[in-house]
């Protein structure tokens, strides 16, 4: 009972002085003598140093190792009207650090869809979708992207081939989507699908408008990454592109909350939750308004419905998440935004975000470092997108009328 | 305020600098004693909350101030008794009537570790033991010191008034505060990383375990939910004390330790004197001994002494059960810790008597005998464990899946693999301390320490501040 037990009879070292019985003690006392020399003044900083730098590597290259990414798309070309396309019938492979590997295969024209974009086949419904990553699919399996399940589920509930030709590209920003208008309208689609990212609107130059009907000219470098000039460049760099720095924040972001309180301290990059939203926003999506009307007006000259989605990003997501968001924040507000545009230009506007309300856990739904779509994002994205067309009735997608926006006039 | 948080490191860092700033003995005790309250007051923003404490703490003042005044034995008794009641009273022990009660919401935190300090310093009143008078600065110091009040360990006031006011104070060195930084990291490690790995296991493990699972599944999972709340246990309550005990080496306070390697006990009686050591060496100075000696008084023949030091045994450590909780499940758990005990101290008569001292001496010391020994011994105290966790509905849902014969299969698994993993890390251990440098274990030395530390520190900010789920509080912070 509470008997004091001399550690040093169980064959361990007995403790150099202090009481007996208290193994931690004798650790303190055993240390190789109790006085610090002066070279451990030195010596102990730099081994506490140096093992904080192995620690870092080790986990650099375990990360790297586990947490792997590969984001180069070896099929990206120089085009001198959108800056950059993909090579036709070309086959490229990525992965995101928290997903698998997935192939990106590009049909004839360059679109990353499997059928032809040569004339459309008898009996079949074509959509044409132009946008960014989102539209693209980037990162995402081609059977998961949200264009390659919605033509499957309307295949299957209109009961003929529905195919959307996806012009989705990386980097095309809004006026890049509107360079591709008259090659998506050339398809002679039945419907012409655009998908909009908040990131899109945030990287529009207003200043660039005003020069939007010239072609945008192509970047020097294609590439993974550009190689850095200066030791700062290539520090800063280093930083950015860690692997364990990345899979440090997979695992702050997987957090809703942490993850909308982390984001909110960049203004910049959070605007478009924050209404009202600043002048230069504004600007920008004034901007996009410019660009949105004049393709409306060309779709509508070759009676194409148009119809416009959001790409939803992890922040909108994670605010439908969290119980009592921070006050001042709406992540319906772009949408809103969105929604008014479309129809001042007669553009049918539907709302894919209101699909990933009530879902307690955002983080499935998006390569949350990356802050891409995944799959399971995606399938959420086609369900709702499915729904909203089919609510509306037109040739292509029900033959009972046209879609109410080819007949509404602009305000 | 959690104890294994950045918040309470920052807080007992400016307490350090303040504490330290001003060599007067008033000034620590102020300093103290406010930083104490603050502490206190974290856990709970109304004032009524804290009037049952207050009452506790000034009648427990009150009665040590009768003890060092003229007295009779009966006010002596009934102080003890007074104070045995209203601890009992304040939390709300099932066996007083429940309609006595307070029904407001109240603090209690601590409550138990307060008593045994004040238990002891009315006890030791009495028996003239504290060599000094208890001032009522010096009494709130030594009550509610912050880095004993959540869970101990429960030091003896005079050691405290030495290290807290001696006259001259030992110079606080970098070696002094290197070990105190040290035993700190090692708590937040054990406390944040491995309680977390363990409790998130065990949680697991429960939450899978159901009748749908195959029979060997059923076995793994039941041995798993067992064999990892000990562990946990101990690395939870171990790495709080590790915390407390390295923050007070900066206020140059050397706390007892209340773990001495308990796992490697090869009975029931050592392993008690290895695990929570302060309240083992409570009970025994205040319940076991004058029990003991009492019983010895009333029946004084040496036939039946050892069987005297049986029953206190059974009393003394259904005591430690039953101050765990106030619910029925702690009662029991007090009659298993007490049965446990007792059959181990008559083995240990019987084979005495049936190998004779010497021979019996000899297989204690048998190697396999000890790993034997070992294994039984985790395997009853994950056993008896059931109790302090769990409640008789859980533990009758998860009998009721897993059935008698997987139940049985689970406790044989965790007697064999804890005996083999027991066996096998003694002379690991013995092993590695054997590699010396400069005439001391190598992996003792300040350079592997430091090592060893940063790393620890480095795994402790990651998980942190990386992993969105909280490591779960100190569990005995509410007893």
């Amino acid at each position: 009972m509470a008997a004091n037990t001399n550690s040093g009879d169980r064959g361990d070292p007995p403790p150099a002085s202090g009481r007996q019985g208290a193994p931690a003690n004798a650790l303190s006392n055993l240390s190789h003598g109790s006085r610090l020399l002066r070279r451990d003044l030195v010596l102990l900083p730099c081994l506490s140093l140096l093992t904080v730098v192995v620690l870092l590597i080790a986990a650099e290259l375990t990360a790297r190792h586990f947490f792997f990414s590969y984001k180069y798309d070896s099929c990206v070309v120089k085009n001198q009207t959108i800056g950059l396309s993909f090579h036709p019938n070309c086959i490229s492979h990525q992965k995101a650090a928290e997903g698998p590997w997935v192939t990106s295969q590009y049909n004839d024209c360059g679109y990353r869809t499997r059928e032809s974009c040569g004339p459309k086949p008898k009996g079949t419904t074509r959509i044409a979708l132009i946008g960014s990553s989102v539209s693209q699919g980037y990162l995402v399996d081609y059977d998961q992207t949200f264009s390659t399940r919605a033509a499957n589920s309307l295949t299957g509930i209109l009961g003929h081939r529905v195919e959307i030709q996806n012009l989705g590209r990386g980097k095309c920003l809004p006026i890049c989507t509107f360079h591709r208008i008259d090659e998506a309208l050339a398809l002679k689609p039945d419907l012409l699908l655009m998908m909009i990212s908040p990131f899109d609107v945030e990287h529009v130059d207003p200043a660039e408008i005003a020069d939007r009907y010239n072609p945008i000219p192509p970047p020097d470098f294609i590439g993974e990454t550009r190689e850095p000039d200066t030791f700062k460049e290539r520090l800063h760099q280093a930083f950015t592109e860690s692997s364990a720095q990345a899979f440090a924040r997979y695992l702050v972001f997987r957090n809703p909350a942490t993850y909308v309180r982390l984001y909110m301290r960049n203004q910049e990059l959070s605007e478009y939750v924050r209404p009202p939203f600043s002048p230069e926003f504004d600007k920008r999506l004034d901007a996009v308004e410019l660009l949105l009307g004049e393709m409306a007006e060309k779709a509508r000259a070759a009676n194409v419905p148009f119809v416009l989605i959001e790409a939803p990003t992890y922040m909108q997501v994670s605010l439908l998440s969290i119980q009592t968001p921070p006050p001042g924040l709406d992540p319906y507000a772009f949408n809103r935004r969105l929604q008014q545009i479309s129809e001042r230009h007669g553009i049918v506007f539907i709302d894919v975000l209101s699909g990933f309300a009530h879902q307690p856990d955002p983080s499935k739904f998006f390569y949350i470092v990356d802050s891409h779509m995944n799959g399971d994002g995606d399938a959420i994205v086609a369900r709702t997108l499915v729904e909203e067309l089919l609510k509306y009735e037109t040739p292509a997608l029900s033959g009972r009328g046209p879609l109410p926006a080819q007949t509404a006039s602009k305000n | 305020m959690t104890i294994a948080s950045f918040s309470f490191l920052a807080f007992s860092l400016a307490v350090i600098v303040v504490y330290n700033a001003f060599p007067g003995a008033l000034w620590r005790k102020w300093v103290l004693l406010i930083a104490s309250i603050y502490f206190l007051s974290t856990f709970s923003h109304s004032l009524t909350a804290f009037i049952p404490f207050t009452a506790f703490l000034v009648l427990g003042y009150l009665s040590v101030y009768a003890m060092e005044r003229p007295y009779t034995r009966r006010t002596y008794f009934l102080i003890v008794a007074a104070m045995l009641l209203l601890f009992f009273w304040l939390k709300k022990y099932t066996i007083l009537p429940e309609f006595t009660f307070l029904r407001f919401v109240y603090t209690t935190l601590g409550l138990s570790y307060i008593f045994f300090r004040v238990m002891h310093l009315i006890i030791d009143a009495h028996d003239g033991n504290l060599g000094r008078k208890v001032g009522p600065l010096e009494y709130l110091n030594y009550t509610l010191n912050f880095t004993t009040l959540v869970s101990g360990p429960i030091q003896r006031y005079p050691e405290f008034i030495d290290q807290h006011l001696p006259s001259q104070r030992p110079p606080l060195t970098l070696i002094e505060m290197g070990r105190g930084l040290e035993r700190v990291i090692m708590g937040f490690f054990k406390v944040n990383v491995m309680g977390l790995i363990l409790s998130s296991l065990q949680g697991q493990a429960i939450a899978r375990l159901s009748t749908d699972q195959p029979f060997t599944a059923r076995v793994t999972t039941g041995a798993t939910i067992a064999a990892l709340y000990p562990i946990y246990l101990y690395f939870n309550f171990s790495g709080y004390t590790d915390i407390v005990i390295g923050i007070a080496a900066f206020l140059r306070i050397k706390l007892p330790e209340n773990f001495d390697r308990p796992f490697a006990a090869e009975n029931f009686l050592e392993f008690w004197s290895r695990w929570h050591i302060t309240l083992s060496r409570w009970l025994k100075t205040y319940v076991y001994n004058p029990l003991l000696m009492t019983l010895m008084r009333r029946f004084p023949s040496p036939a039946v002494e050892p069987f005297l030091g049986v029953i206190a045994f059974f009393v003394t450590f259904f005591l430690i059960g039953y101050w765990h909780g106030r619910t029925s499940e702690f009662i029991f758990y007090g009659v298993l810790l007490g049965a446990g005990v007792s059959i181990n101290k008559l083995y240990q008569i019987q084979m005495t008597r049936w190998m004779g001292r010497k021979p019996y001496k000899a297989l204690c010391k048998n190697w396999m005998y000890q790993a034997v020994c070992r294994g039984l011994n985790f395997t009853f105290f994950c056993f008896y464990l059931l109790w302090f966790w769990s409640t008789w509905t859980d533990l009758a849902s998860m009998s009721k899946t897993m059935q008698l014969p997987a139940q049985l299969l689970a406790w044989c698994s965790i007697f064999v693999i804890s005996t083999i993993v027991l066996a096998a890390w003694e002379p690991i251990r013995a092993g590695a301390l054997r590699v010396t440098w400069d005439g001391a274990p190598l992996l003792l030395s300040r350079y592997v320490r430091t090592v060893w530390g940063t790393a620890l520190a480095m795994v402790v900010i990651a998980v942190m501040e990386l992993l969105s789920t909280p490591a779960p509080d100190i569990v005995y912070k509410a007893f």
